[in-house]
């Protein structure tokens, strides 16, 4: 915890003082992971890249990375039940995986999986622009794109968009389903450092841009085959536009004490967009806004070099996200807002979550030991 | 951390008598204290801490005791949330030129896994040990590490989340998830270039 800050030295240090290779840097990482995994049938084979290239010269430095990441999973999301007969106790029944049982699925010991492929891609910039002024921007973009495939006996052809293909609503089925998620995620981040005699002023802020795609499809139904790559049970879509400013200052009152105060303001739109398909024949689509005001207030005191201290009060605040809002692939749970139809600006049903912290912390430094 | 309306799970939500929908706890304290403490003596490092915590609902009407629903409405105010109350870790590692071993030990209180805090459903506090060699060469112009790690080495048997719902309103069912017993690792790592 850096606890000694100093600004009676009111210049930042060039870049290449932090960074003293000066030039360009290349660096990449591959891995291959493949694991049986410790429940049974619960195994993960997982893959994943990162390329990094650095550029720093006297006054500035320029950062950019790519990662990519593909996994598929045998998941084990329940747990083990004693009421069922599994001693936790047993090394060998507290591995029981109710996903890799073929008795309940149809025969199938590995049909259960999640997969997924996302990547990032960033590049991170700082320039020294005077000697009292630093500015940072950041620009990313993330995508992912994937499904959890699962076994569902005894399913109503109905709720899957399957009475044209299998002819008859009324007789339950056994299917495959796949429920996908395609999305991506592009924004920036932005400080400027300010420094003055008794004061280290930064202003700043984000801005993120977020859609998504949602959909069900029947992969194979048994006995009957697979209803074809265009199948959807569901389908919707989602975007969620946030930007936010803050400003904060460290203020030096002497050389052992420090104030910082901060205020931040965040905004979020959040849109959902369902489309008519099999049994959602009343789809949602409304917009929910959200705007938030935030303050931080912090007081740091170095008794000695020994010991120093900070304590600090700040807010919060944390909206609903889409699955406290709706369910995806249920139409019969009401979305939780005050108008789900029309498009409009609504209010959610469900509040967002405020927090208010305080925190304090004491650290103690020996020549040999460090207590927190 | 004073929680005005703090979000809860779906399947503890309900339509009151107005139908307003009871989807967060009005009040809930999430309150604690965390020792963080490293010392170094020659080549012998330790790192540790430990953590108390107090994390209650003060104000919170729910409709179930868990999935299924056939708990009814009722109150938790008071009543903890699944978290353990006492978790404490160190790490002791040993820094020679040619091999660094280390044990990292956990530890972790009694954990509710539902809010009523039922405490023959609880998970029971657990101790895990972890033992690591690592060791660091040169050969063929790149730098190479060897880690070789046995995890949970005296074999325990413990739970790290629970979960319960009912199947009738006297027929409560305990879920756990299992962590797994002793394993073993080993990673090489080759470095190439400057």
């Amino acid at each position: 915890m850096p606890l000694m800050h100093r600004a009676e030295n009111v210049r930042f240090p060039d870049v290449g003082d932090l960074f003293p290779e000066n030039g360009v840097s290349v660096s990449f990482r591959f891995s291959d992971l493949n694991s049986s995994g410790y429940r049974i049938g619960s195994g993960t084979e997982q893959k994943s890249a990162h390329l990094s290239v650095q550029w720093t010269q006297s006054r500035h430095k320029t950062h950019a990375e790519y990662l990519w990441g593909h996994e598929k999973t045998n998941f084990s999301w329940d747990g083990v039940s004693p009421q069922y007969g599994f001693d936790l106790n047993d090394m060998d029944e507290r591995r029981y995986n109710f996903y890799a049982d073929t008795s309940y699925h149809g025969g199938y010991s590995d049909v259960n999986q999640d997969v997924f492929t996302q990547s990032v891609a960033m590049i991170n910039h700082t320039h020294i622009l005077r000697e009292d002024l630093k500015l940072y921007a950041s620009l990313y973009h993330i995508g992912g794109e994937g499904y959890y495939r699962q076994f569902k006996a005894d399913s109503d052809p109905v709720a899957y968009n399957l009475t044209d293909f299998i002819g008859n609503d009324s007789m339950e089925v056994d299917l495959i389903r796949r429920k996908w998620l395609d999305n991506r995620y592009t924004g920036g981040i932005y400080h400027l450092n300010y420094l003055l005699p008794a004061h280290m002023i930064t202003v700043g802020g984000d801005f993120r841009f977020y859609g998504s795609g949602h959909f069900g499809e029947v992969a194979y139904v048994e006995d009957h085959g697979s209803p074809g790559d265009d199948h959807r049970y569901y389908n919707n879509t989602t975007r969620k536009s946030s930007y936010s400013f803050y400003a904060r200052d460290l203020i030096t009152i002497n050389e052992n004490l420090f104030i910082q105060a901060g205020i931040r303001y965040l905004s979020h739109r959040f849109l959902v967009r369902q489309d008519t398909v099999g049994n959602v024949t009343m789809p949602y689509h409304f917009i929910l806004p959200y705007d938030f005001l935030d303050g931080r207030v912090g007081l740091r005191y170095n008794v000695s070099d020994q010991l120093s201290g900070f304590i600090s009060l700040s807010t919060s605040k944390r909206e609903p996200s889409s699955n406290d809002i709706y369910d995806d692939g249920d139409p019969t749970v009401m979305a939780a807002v005050e108008d789900p139809y029309g498009g409009n600006v609504t209010e959610p049903l469900i509040k967002h979550e405020s927090l208010t912290d305080l925190d304090g912390v004491l650290i103690i430094s020996g020549k040999t030991c460090v207590w927190e | 951390m004073d929680f005005r309306n703090e979000l809860v799970p779906v399947y503890y939500r309900y339509r009151d008598t107005d139908q307003v929908l009871r989807g967060n706890a009005p009040r809930t304290l999430h309150q604690g204290m965390e020792c963080v403490m490293e010392l170094h003596a020659g080549k012998f490092d330790l790192r540790a801490n430990m953590n108390l915590s107090d994390n209650h609902f003060v104000e919170f009407t729910a409709d179930s005791l868990g999935w299924g629903g056939f708990g009814g409405i009722a109150d938790y105010a008071e009543k903890r949330s699944p978290h353990s109350a006492f978790q404490a870790k160190a790490r002791f590692s040993y820094r020679h030129d040619n091999f660094h071993p280390w044990l990292n030990l956990r530890y972790a209180g009694k954990q509710y896994i539902d809010f009523m805090n039922t405490e023959s459903a609880a998970i029971p506090a657990y101790f895990v040990a972890d033992i690591g060699l690592r060791l660091p060469f040169e050969l063929l112009s790149m730098e190479h590490v060897l880690d070789l790690r046995v995890n949970n080495v005296f074999n325990a048997l413990y739970e790290t989340f629970g979960y319960v719902y009912y199947n009738a309103p006297d027929e409560r069912i305990d879920n756990y998830w299992p962590a797994a017993t002793r394993n073993f690792y080993m990673t090489w790592t080759l470095r190439f270039g400057g």
